[in-house]
């Protein structure tokens, strides 16, 4: 199952949030060569705060991050108000009812065959908190050669404005729209089967 | 109305598309809003059994929608040009869309896709942009757009055209989808007679011929044709042809054979 976590929440769970942020360098700063900062090992940003929610699927025996997703509220700083108003043609889309997705990620580790079903959980686990949380709308931006992959999820999506080059990419910003039917629109290929979402248990002492 | 407001006009009629002959509509008034002459949206599949109507092809495995020359479709058609085209090919080295005067950089030109541009150029579809529309576990497609001898190729509409044709070929796949839900529930079904009759049809075999191979009767055969238009519904031999291939009762394959 996927959790939910807060960044309050990593000292009750040794090791897994230091193994997110050391895949997403693996991927995002070695593999697909982002400028954004790290320090060699982890990649951590200014938005990895407090006010940020994580879905995170932990591996099950190793305990160690297999995939993840962020959302930032879009009330606060986040990225396509910050970085990438360029992409948007109207004003940047905010309200509590609007989220942004980024660093997006399946661990490298995960073997090939086994990557299709975490995506799987991963956007299954996306849908059902939005569902939960009274999200309407999933803002994004997306490197435009994903967008044919992202568009057969089955999900509406929406462009927010035209796709722009950016380092080297083609680049665009996109709202997801979270409904009453999206789980059932989602083609069979994407479709994972039954809840994938988990809250996370906080101790007692936390909860009160 | 701005670029933008365009494809999203664009992206809410496709999702309101309920067959090809829609899409087929939409695709040729946005095509020429961006200030191109042609489209071709398609799966890269080998068409040759299949008569396109009205410029579309739709099967519970693929579509093709185009609003090319009727000649230059037949001709692309019965050349097998689509194993050899290298703006199809080009798709196999990118994710995003690109300008047929890039294909230089993505692919190795052979004087065989020299020979295939110039043949198009012939047809009158002088260039183009393309936008692949590849993903993975399903048959590779594109959205193509282009224009006429002596225009030129919009590029200010380029990154429009990339939006248009991943949206076209995500409502392009919907329909496809659609049609494999409609096919299970109709599932006709033939004899093994008829359905060897209707591999030998395929083939461009004759009655008399048929008949000679099955060892039947010239008017047998035509009986059991006859008959299987009827259990389709349909009046033309050739569009039992086409419904078996859809129904996955005779294998693409055999038809070829």
């Amino acid at each position: 199952m996927i959790q939910h976590l807060k960044r309050t929440d990593a000292s009750a769970l040794p090791g897994l949030f230091t193994s997110m942020h050391a895949d997403r360098k693996r991927v995002f700063v070695d593999r697909l060569k982002w400028d954004i900062p790290h320090d060699g090992t982890l990649e951590t940003d200014q938005y990895d705060t407090a006010a940020a929610d994580y879905l995170i699927l932990q591996d099950r025996e190793t305990g160690a991050h297999a995939a993840s997703v962020r959302l930032l509220p879009t009330t606060g700083r986040h990225m396509l108000a910050d970085v990438f108003p360029f992409l948007c043609e109207d004003t940047v889309p905010r309200g509590p009812h609007i989220r942004e997705i980024s660093r997006l990620i399946i661990s490298p580790d995960i073997p090939r065959r086994e990557r299709m079903r975490v995506r799987n959980q991963l956007v299954r686990a996306l849908i059902e908190y939005g569902l939960m949380m009274g999200i309407e709308t999933y803002t994004c931006v997306c490197d435009l050669g994903f967008l044919n992959q992202l568009l057969a999820g089955g999900w509406r999506i929406d462009p927010l404005g035209l796709p722009q080059p950016y380092a080297g990419s083609l680049i665009g910003a996109l709202k997801i729209h979270i409904e009453a039917d999206t789980i059932s629109r989602t083609i069979e290929a994407w479709r994972h089967p039954g809840p994938a979402l988990r809250l996370y248990q906080r101790s007692a002492s936390m909860a009160s | 109305m701005t670029q933008l407001s365009d494809v999203q006009a664009f992206i809410d009629r496709s999702r309101k598309a309920s067959n090809p002959a829609d899409l087929h509509d939409l695709m040729q008034c946005i095509s020429h809003e961006m200030g191109f002459d042609y489209f071709a949206l398609l799966h890269h599949v080998d068409l040759r059994p299949f008569v396109p109507q009205d410029g579309c092809v739709l099967t519970s495995e693929f579509i093709a929608l185009s609003n090319y020359p009727q000649f230059w479709v037949d001709q692309y058609v019965s050349g097998e040009v689509i194993n050899f085209d290298p703006v199809l090919l080009a798709c196999q080295r990118t994710a995003v869309g690109f300008g047929w005067a890039q294909l230089p950089d993505l692919i190795n030109l052979t004087s065989n896709h020299i020979q295939i541009i110039e043949k198009t150029r012939e047809a009158g579809i002088w260039d183009g942009f393309t936008v692949p529309a590849n993903i993975p576990g399903e048959l590779n497609g594109s959205c193509n757009f282009a224009v006429g001898q002596s225009r030129s190729v919009p590029a200010a509409s380029f990154a429009m055209a990339q939006l248009v044709g991943s949206f076209a070929f995500q409502a392009a796949r919907t329909l496809v989808t659609r049609m494999r839900g409609v096919s299970a529930q109709e599932t006709v079904r033939l004899t093994a007679r008829q359905l060897e009759c209707i591999v030998l049809v395929a083939r461009g075999k004759t009655d008399w011929e048929i008949g000679k191979i099955l060892g039947i009767a010239e008017e047998t055969v035509k009986r059991h044709i006859a008959d299987a238009r009827a259990r389709y519904d349909v009046p033309k031999r050739m569009q039992v042809v086409v419904r078996a291939l859809y129904d996955g009762l005779v294998p693409m394959s055999e038809m070829l054979g």
